[in-house]
């Protein structure tokens, strides 16, 4: 967690502070690809269902 | 932003569709076809040009115009094709003329039942912390609620 963060110790207390920048930049970017590919997986589901052949029809 | 930095990040996702691996490995390997799901959002994102030459070493290329005026570029060089069952490409991303992003991306196709089971894992490195245009705000919404879920728990 001290990545991109700060830490310093008084004692046997260690603080950790963490750099809200570069925590958000990194999450914003895993968060913004995965849900371009939950667009793309739906839509994928759309475009199949659109095609699905019409049901077969019943010889009477 | 002039500092470099390199992040990574890993993710899996998986949907099931009720249709056999062939038709759903149809939609990735035909330029028609995924065109249909492989685009931007409709209303913020207009396509300006799409290449797809499916097969082992053959590339692939989708551009497109956001509506504040960014262009995306996808670029793609396919490594690995087993008809029905994989497919393993890596893939540059550029907002503009910055390369923001390089990505391996692996798709798994699974009989499963009368349909197919499709798992997508990317690993990617992410460039110098540019923007992501338009998804940003998506990604930050998405970040927000998977904090207030962890709260929660």
């Amino acid at each position: 967690m001290e990545v991109g963060g700060d830490s310093r110790k008084v004692g046997r207390v260690r603080t950790c502070q963490l750099e809200p920048d570069a925590f958000r930049v990194a999450e914003t970017w895993f968060s913004a690809r995965r849900s371009a590919w939950e667009r793309h997986l739906d839509a994928l589901g759309e475009y199949l269902a659109a095609q699905d052949p019409p049901p077969p029809r019943r010889k009477s | 932003m002039s500092q470099r930095s390199t992040q990574h990040a890993a993710f899996t996702l998986e949907r099931s569709y009720p249709a056999a691996p062939d038709r759903v490995f149809a939609a990735w390997a035909n330029v028609d076809a995924k065109a249909r799901w492989f685009t931007g959002p409709p209303g913020e994102w207009k396509v300006l040009k799409r290449e797809l030459e499916f097969r082992i070493g053959g590339r692939e290329h989708v551009s497109g115009a956001w509506a504040g005026g960014k262009v995306s570029r996808f670029d793609a060089r396919y490594f690995d094709i087993v008809p029905n069952a994989r497919i393993v490409y890596a893939y540059e991303m550029h907002i503009d003329d910055t390369r923001i992003s390089v990505s391996l991306a692996t798709v798994e196709f699974e009989p499963a039942g009368s349909g197919t089971r499709l798992r997508v894992t990317e690993q990617g490195a992410f460039l110098d912390g540019y923007d992501d245009a338009g998804s940003r705000e998506q990604g930050t919404q998405a970040l927000l609620e998977r904090l207030g879920a962890s709260l929660r728990a």
